[in-house]
């Protein structure tokens, strides 16, 4: 009867562990968890310029009265959940690379109106070479506005530290937010070859339109180069404009440069990131704290167990995300995911664990009570039987080692079923 | 036992999502800003840039006091060259212009020579000629008997003759209802192109 008791206090440990999971949502690609994991970082910034074109050969004012009023928008990468964002500097430096660059742009659009350029890219570069792009006083700073665009929210965002587009094109903003989803940053040179993906904001302000969606384009590693020192990817994802400072990850989500620029004279298939190495000595150089919350973390583990199957332990992970960061959109659509395929709170692991916990444990103690009562029994029928001069030799005791105690008793070890929660696999990390 | 239970709870504890503080109020978010625009900038130094540059007169009307004892006759030329600086200051220049006019059947004939340099200002409907700052420009006079005269136009400084004007592309339109003038321009590449 004892023996039959442990057997089925094991029997039922090992059933509940042997429950079939459901089957689970693996993600199509490693590029889809790639996706999953960093786009939650990735804004759309916005940069407005007002000022006036002067040509300083002639004196020559442009943009009338008001000056020139131009939104441009990029992409930005989230580094540090405490309101540091990456960026292209080109998109929110005033050099002639950047906010005079779109200025001299609005100047050479203004001047082909009236009939004044022979060819647009000629009148650039004079305006590149000749004029300057400056306030309402000569010589003054051009204004500059940058708001980035967090889902429904947008917040003022103000230069942390940049370097010149044509010096590493990095620039690292501040926005008054805290708690944003933050990508890591990969601290090694990827390897050519790398699979990755180029995720970004294509397109104009107007093309944004109110629910701005980024756009995610594959791709790999196709050289590592290098312009007056400074570490550059080529890469073979597709990129436009709106895309730049938009991250390039590997596959597992990790910030493996910025999307800078295209290569003069190539095709769209030969773009070019900043490397992850230039982003880290920005960030150094200001010693922002550019690492991953726990909201990051958890936002991972829900992700990860999300695509194992486990939507219980996914839901309560994302919970998690969510009471730590309400607006992480990502966080919440995975948690939807997680529900529909039949996660629910309050049903994770812990109190699966537990249950298995004591279900092993009980097993265990009546197992080892079965053997008690079956030791017992013998020892009464020992008693009664004829015995030899020195007797029997005692059996094992049950209690004091792993061994088999008898032989026709069921078998039973003191070491049950693995209490420990079934850890979901993570996915290859491997690129 | 112990060992099994250990490692349960040590697994329960990693297993389980990192604390994060409470999300932060929303509301106390600060929000962007729209922020006053710079400028304005100083007018005198805007020009309309579509009057910046030289032009070619391509059809100009005057009425011209001819005969001293007689009125306005109307007169056509084109040919004129003017270029408009960024500076306010411009020329204009003739390099053997030809104005014909006819009074009783007879044929009436100006031809200019020279540069006429002035300081002009503008605004998006009307363009002054502030001031005629150096002139070597001149008219010969002819008409049914020959040459007439040949008169110097001087320099003016108090000039100030303000014409309206209209300017799309590379056309222009400049008129004076006083004087009568009419004229249509066509751009040049000499000055003012990119």
């Amino acid at each position: 009867m004892a023996a039959r008791i442990a057997t089925l206090g094991v029997t039922a440990a090992a059933l509940l562990l042997a429950v079939p999971p459901p089957v689970a949502a693996q993600p199509s690609s490693p590029e889809e968890l790639a996706a999953a994991v960093a786009r939650p970082a990735v804004v759309l910034i916005q940069v407005s310029w007002r000022g006036w074109v002067r040509d300083r050969r002639t004196g020559e004012v442009f943009g009338g009265n008001p000056g020139y009023h131009v939104t441009v928008t990029c992409t930005g990468t989230v580094i540090s959940p405490d309101g540091y964002v990456a960026t292209a500097s080109h998109c929110v430096h005033t050099g002639a690379m950047g906010g005079s660059a779109v200025l001299f742009d609005a100047a050479a659009t203004d001047l082909a109106r009236v009939g004044r350029v022979t060819d647009p890219a000629r009148a650039r570069a004079l305006l590149a070479e000749h004029a300057v792009a400056e306030g309402a006083k000569a010589d003054s700073a051009v204004d500059r506005q940058i708001q980035v665009r967090f889902g429904d929210d947008i917040a003022p965002a103000t230069v942390a530290n940049v370097v010149a587009p044509d010096q590493g094109d990095v620039a690292v903003l501040k926005v008054p937010r805290d708690r944003l989803p933050a990508v890591a940053i990969r601290p090694d040179p990827a390897p050519v070859g790398t699979p990755i993906l180029a995720i970004g904001y294509p397109g104009s302000v107007e093309e944004a339109g109110d629910r701005p969606e980024p756009s995610t384009k594959n791709g790999q590693i196709s050289a590592q180069r290098t312009h007056d020192e400074h570490p550059f990817y080529e890469f073979s994802a597709a990129a436009t404009h709106g895309m730049s400072g938009g991250p390039v990850v590997d596959m597992q989500g990790r910030v493996v440069g910025l999307i800078s620029r295209g290569t003069p004279g190539e095709t769209q298939s030969f773009n070019l990131a900043t490397a992850a190495a230039t982003l880290l000595d920005v960030v150094r150089d200001k010693e922002i704290n550019a690492e991953q919350g726990a909201h990051d973390r958890n936002y991972r583990s829900g992700l990860d167990r999300y695509y194992a199957g486990d939507y219980d332990g996914s839901v309560e992970f994302l919970d998690a995300v969510l009471a730590a960061a309400p607006e992480h959109e990502q966080a919440a659509a995975y948690r939807k995911l997680a529900v529909e395929r039949g996660g629910s709170v309050g049903s994770g692991n812990p109190l699966l664990l537990v249950f298995l916990f004591l279900s092993a444990g009980i097993g265990l103690l009546a197992g080892g009570l079965g053997l008690a009562v079956l030791r017992l029994h013998r020892r009464a029928l020992l008693s009664t039987m004829d015995t030899p001069p020195f007797g029997f030799p005692l059996p094992a005791q049950v209690s004091e080692g792993p061994t088999e105690v008898t032989s026709d008793a069921p078998t039973v070890r003191n070491s049950g079923p693995d209490p420990a929660p079934p850890v979901p696999p993570r996915p290859d990390p491997s690129p | 036992m112990l060992a099994a239970t250990t490692l349960t709870v040590f697994v329960v504890l990693d297993d389980a999502p990192e604390s994060s503080a409470p999300a932060a109020v929303a509301a106390s978010r600060p929000s962007p800003t729209t922020a006053p625009p710079p400028g304005p900038r100083n007018p005198v130094e805007l020009k309309p840039i579509c009057l910046i540059g030289s032009w070619r007169t391509v059809d100009e009307r005057f009425m011209i006091k001819f005969y001293t004892d007689q009125g306005l006759i109307p007169f056509v030329a084109s040919g004129r060259t003017f270029t408009f600086r960024p500076d306010g200051t411009g020329v204009m220049s003739e390099d053997g212009v030809v104005y014909t006019g006819s009074f009783r059947g007879n044929q009436l004939r100006i031809v200019g020579h020279g540069n006429l340099e002035f300081t002009w200002t503008a605004d998006d409907k009307t363009l002054t000629y502030v001031s005629y700052t150096r002139s070597d420009l001149s008219f010969a006079y002819f008409d049914q008997r020959g040459h007439l005269s040949t008169q110097p136009v001087n320099a003016d400084p108090q000039h100030n003759e303000v014409d309206n004007y209209t300017c799309e592309g590379n056309r222009m339109t400049e008129s004076n209802p006083a004087t009568q003038y009419q004229s249509a321009w066509v751009r040049t590449a000499d000055f003012g192109m990119y």
